[in-house]
């Protein structure tokens, strides 16, 4: 039996559709930030501290470590933050008065959180549009695993514009 | 444009860039942190006579001073002030903006005009900003389970 031969394409007959089509010009960074996990930015190490630990213990704590956050937890689970800005509004200029009292009455009690597996472009979501600036990280268990913040969000960025580093 | 060649090619002027606490060297430590407390901003820029800046100051240096520095309220700013600090100038690339937060490990930077003077701020909430209105789809259609509150919310 003779071999079929395959009819040379005539360009004539075929109109590619996508002819004019242009594509989108995505780069790795927004392939990144769509595709990767919130692990990939840095989000370790972080403090923890109990509900009942007093504001004092906690103030010292940060200025000591030099850290802008504890988180609080109870049992493995998150039940607070307490950042600088509470320093800010709650503590300073009255030290004196809150320092005994227990970390569970000045933190922001149940903060908004992110999953290990979600994207990055959920934490950034969470801060550009929530406004929060510290996100506490925590895995399919609901247990804390990390936090991404200001520092570490931008160490990431930059990770894409190697050229600025 | 990508993302990443948007930042490399558009300038500060584009981010939001927040007008800034502009405060004189002389001026108190308590009365930086009132003002601070009062606009929810969580830093000012320390200025000379001209507005150009000298330093900054921060709620990142509260913990320490509550410590280890009694009496630190009526202290002047000045002898707080950091040493190492970065400005940009609104015509620079967006992405110099995250160089600088990463180099000098800082929360925000001072915007400067052409003649150096301190025009405003813009942090890394602004570059997040940014972000988001150019990559809304993936970043704004996320969802968020806590309501929002303002008192709450943290600020360059």
């Amino acid at each position: 039996m003779a071999k079929r031969q395959r009819r040379p394409i005539d360009e004539g007959e075929f109109n590619d559709p996508l002819k004019n089509y242009d594509s989108i010009d995505v780069d790795e960074f927004e392939i990144a930030l769509r595709e990767e996990h919130v692990t990939d930015i840095e989000t370790k190490p972080f403090v923890t501290v109990s509900p009942h630990t007093s504001v004092g213990d906690v103030v010292a704590k940060m200025a000591e470590m030099g850290i802008g956050c504890v988180l609080v937890t109870e049992a493995e689970r998150l039940v607070g933050i307490f950042t600088q800005r509470d320093l800010l509004m709650k503590v300073a200029e009255r030290f004196d008065e809150v320092k005994g009292l227990p970390v569970s009455d000045l933190m922001s009690p149940d903060p908004v959180v992110v999953h290990e597996t979600e994207s990055p472009a959920v934490a950034i979501n969470l801060m550009a549009v929530g406004g929060f600036r510290h996100v506490p990280v925590l895995d399919v268990d609901d247990r804390v695993t990390g936090l991404v913040g200001p520092r570490r969000t931008t160490k990431y960025l930059q990770k894409y514009f190697p050229s600025m580093a | 444009m990508g993302l990443q060649k948007d930042m490399l090619t558009r300038q500060v002027k584009e981010l939001p860039i927040k007008p800034g606490i502009l405060v004189a060297p002389d001026t108190t430590v308590g009365e930086c942190i009132r003002r601070m407390r009062e606009n929810k901003q969580g830093s000012v820029i320390v200025v000379d006579k001209h507005g150009k800046p000298e330093g900054r100051f921060s709620e990142h240096q509260i913990a320490n001073l509550i410590i280890n520095r009694p009496g630190y309220n009526e202290e002047p700013v000045s002898e707080h002030i950091r040493e190492y600090w970065g400005c940009v100038s609104l015509t620079d690339a967006i992405v110099s903006v995250a160089h600088k937060l990463q180099t000098y490990h800082q929360r925000f930077v001072v915007v400067v005009n052409e003649e150096g003077r301190a025009v405003g701020v813009v942090g890394q909430r602004g570059l997040m900003e940014y972000i988001a209105d150019n990559f809304p789809y993936e970043v704004k259609a996320q969802s968020m389970d806590a309501a929002v509150s303002i008192d709450n919310r943290e600020g360059a």
